[in-house]
C-alpha cells in the first residue's frame, strides 16, 4: 500500500490496555507499531520490526525488562538498544537498535508521533480514566470517519489512521457525570458501532 | 509498490528452472486442477497414469522426481536436481507436506539454512538455550554453480547429541539438507536427506514442498516422523509469515547481520550474482 505517515500526535492505545508481560500490535498510518510495558511501568512504542531479519517484534515475548524477538532471541531494552544476542561468537555490537517512535502518555492514552506537526499535547483537557471509550477500529478512511463524528456532541473523539482505508476511533465523554458513566459509555459505544456499520457497509466508500 | 513491471520471464536464473507442483498422491487425492507458478495460472489435468500441466494454451513439460511432479515455464539446461540416494532400497522416503506460505520462496530457503533460530523456534527439538554455540560455516560455490554451506551444527536435545549439517542449494528455490550419520568401519559415511523445494507462486508467496529420505532404522515410525516434521515446519511457518518484508533483501535492506549469519549472507550474495531479482527487495522498482 502507498506509504502514509501522518504528522503530529495520535493515540495508538489506551494506557490500561498495555498490560504487563503483553504486547500490543497496532499501526500509525502505514507504520506497524509494537507497544509494550516494562516491569517498572514504562511504556515503549517501537516500529514493529526486528533489525535482524525484519520479523515483527509483536510476535515475540515481553520478558519484563526486555522484548525478545521470536526468531533468534535478540532482546531489546526499553530504550530500543540491543541488550542480548544469544548466539554470537564476538563482542556484541553496540549500535543495533529498533526504530523507537516518540511517545507520550496523557489522559490515559498512549500517544505516538512519527513526524512533528499538529497540536501540542499540552492543549488537551484533563480526562478521568473512567470516561475513556473503548477504541473502535473502522474499516473506512480516517477523514471520512472524522467528518461523521461531529454530530456526537457529548463525546470528544480522536481518529488515528491505520492505513489508506482504515482507522481507529479513540475518545472520551466530554462531561464528568456523577452517576451513570457506564450507561453513557455504552450509549456512545452503540452509536459508534452504528456509524461503523454504516460506513463499512459500502455507503461510505 | 507495483510489481507489475517486474516479471520472472525477464530473469533466466528464475525462469529457466524446474519447480515442483506437488506430489501425485496429494494432487490425485485432492483432485487439484489449478495452481500458480511465477504469477501464472497453471492448469493440471489428472490422467490415469500421469498428470499434465499447461499454462494457458501452452502445454508444459512435466517430469516426476523425488515424489513430486515438476514443471518449468522456461528452458532449463538441466533436469531437476537429483538426489540419487532417494532411490536406495534401505531408505524411508516421505513427502512430508506441501503448504502455502505468505512470503517469498527465497525467504523460505534463507530460513532453512539458518541454524541459529533452532533454540528459539524449535526449543527442545532442534536446540535449546544451553547449547548456543555455532562453529564458523564454510560457504562455497561448486563447479556447476551450486551453493554449499557446510559445518553447521544442531544440538538435538532428544538424543543428547550434536548433528552435523551440510546444505546444498543447486538452484535459488531448492535446498537439500544432508544430515551426517555416524559412520562405522563397515560402511562409508552416509547422510539422511531432508529437502525443501519452494514453488514460487508470486514474488511474495510460495508453496513449500518438504520431503525426506532417511536411512531406515527399526525404531522409526512413519506416522510419528511425519507428524514431528510437520510440527517443525509449522513452527517455521509461524515465523516466516511474520516478516515485515515478505521479499528477501539481497544487499542490506535494513537487515543487520552478524558473523553467525554467514550462510544467509553468502546465499543472498550468490542469488545477487546469479541475477535473481524476482522475489527480492532489489527487484521492486
Amino acid at each position: 500500500m502507498a506509504s502514509i505517515a501522518p504528522s503530529g500526535w495520535y493515540p495508538v492505545a489506551l494506557q490500561r490496555d498495555v498490560r504487563p508481560r503483553r504486547l500490543v500490535r497496532t499501526r500509525l498510518g502505514t507504520t506497524p507499531l509494537v507497544v509494550w510495558r516494562t516491569d517498572d511501568g514504562d511504556i515503549a512504542v517501537w516500529v514493529d520490526r526486528c533489525p535482524h531479519r525484519s520479523v515483527r517484534l509483536s510476535a515475540g515475548l515481553n520478558c519484563g525488562l526486555v522484548l525478545q524477538c521470536v526468531y533468534h532471541g535478540w532482546s531489546f531494552a526499553k530504550d530500543g538498544r540491543l541488550a542480548d544476542m544469544p548466539i554470537n561468537d564476538q563482542a556484541m555490537p553496540t549500535d543495533i537498535k529498533v526504530g523507537v517512535v516518540e511517545s507520550a502518555i496523557k489522559n490515559g492514552f498512549v500517544f505516538a508521533r512519527l513526524a512533528v506537526g499538529g497540536e501540542d499535547l499540552s492543549t488537551m483537557t484533563e480526562v478521568a480514566a473512567e470516561d475513556l471509550l473503548r477504541p473502535i477500529p473502522f474499516d473506512a478512511e480516517a477523514d471520512l470517519v472524522r467528518s461523521h463524528l461531529g454530530g456526537l456532541d457529548d463525546l470528544s473523539t480522536l481518529v488515528t489512521p491505520t492505513g489508506g482505508r482504515s482507522c481507529v476511533v479513540f475518545g472520551h465523554l466530554k462531561q464528568r457525570l456523577e452517576t451513570d458513566t457506564l450507561a453513557a459509555l455504552r450509549h456512545a459505544d452503540v452509536r459508534l458501532e452504528a456509524l461503523r456499520r454504516m460506513l463499512e457497509g459500502g455507503a461510505g466508500r | 509498490m507495483s510489481d507489475a513491471a517486474w516479471d520472472a520471464s525477464d530473469e533466466p536464473a528464475t525462469w529457466d528452472e524446474w519447480y515442483p507442483l506437488g506430489s501425485p498422491i496429494d494432487l490425485r487425492r485432492s483432485g487439484r486442477t489449478r495452481t500458480r507458478l511465477l504469477d501464472r495460472d497453471i492448469d493440471l489435468t489428472i490422467h490415469r497414469t500421469w498428470i499434465s500441466a499447461a499454462c494457458g494454451n501452452r502445454s508444459l513439460p512435466v517430469t516426476e522426481r523425488l515424489g513430486y511432479i515438476w514443471t518449468t515455464l522456461g528452458r532449463p539446461d538441466h533436469a531437476p536436481h537429483p538426489v540419487i540416494e532417494y532411490y536406495e532400497v534401505d531408505r524411508l522416503v516421505m513427502n512430508i507436506w506441501s503448504t502455502p506460505i505468505k512470503c517469498s520462496g527465497l525467504r523460505l530457503i534463507d530460513n532453512v539454512i539458518d541454524n541459529a533460530h533452532f533454540p528459539f523456534v524449535h526449543p527442545g527439538v532442534l536446540g535449546d538455550t544451553e547449547h548456543l554455540d555455532q562453529p564458523p560455516y564454510i560457504n562455497e560455490v561448486d563447479a556447476e554453480g551450486g551453493f554449499w554451506s557446510r559445518s553447521h551444527r544442531a544440538w538435538l536435545p532428544l538424543t543428547n547429541s550434536v548433528a552435523e549439517y551440510t546444505y546444498s542449494i543447486p538452484s535459488p528455490y531448492s535446498v537439500v539438507l544432508m544430515i551426517h550419520r555416524a559412520g562405522d568401519s563397515f560402511r562409508k559415511e552416509r547422510y539422511d536427506f531432508l529437502c525443501v523445494f519452494a514453488q514460487p507462486t508470486s514474488q511474495d508467496a510460495c508453496i513449500a514442498h518438504k520431503m525426506l529420505a532417511f536411512v531406515a532404522e527399526p525404531w522409526m515410525d512413519e506416522t510419528q516422523l511425519r507428524s514431528d516434521q510437520q510440527a517443525i515446519s509449522a513452527q517455521d511457518k509461524y515465523v516466516l509469515e511474520r516478516h515485515q518484508n515478505r521479499k528477501l533483501p539481497l544487499i542490506g535492506g535494513g537487515e543487520v547481520s552478524t558473523n553467525v549469519d554467514s550462510a544467509s549472507l553468502a546465499y543472498r550474495t550468490w542469488l545477487h550474482q546469479r541475477g535473481v531479482r524476482y522475489g527480492t527487495l532489489e527487484g521492486s522498482s
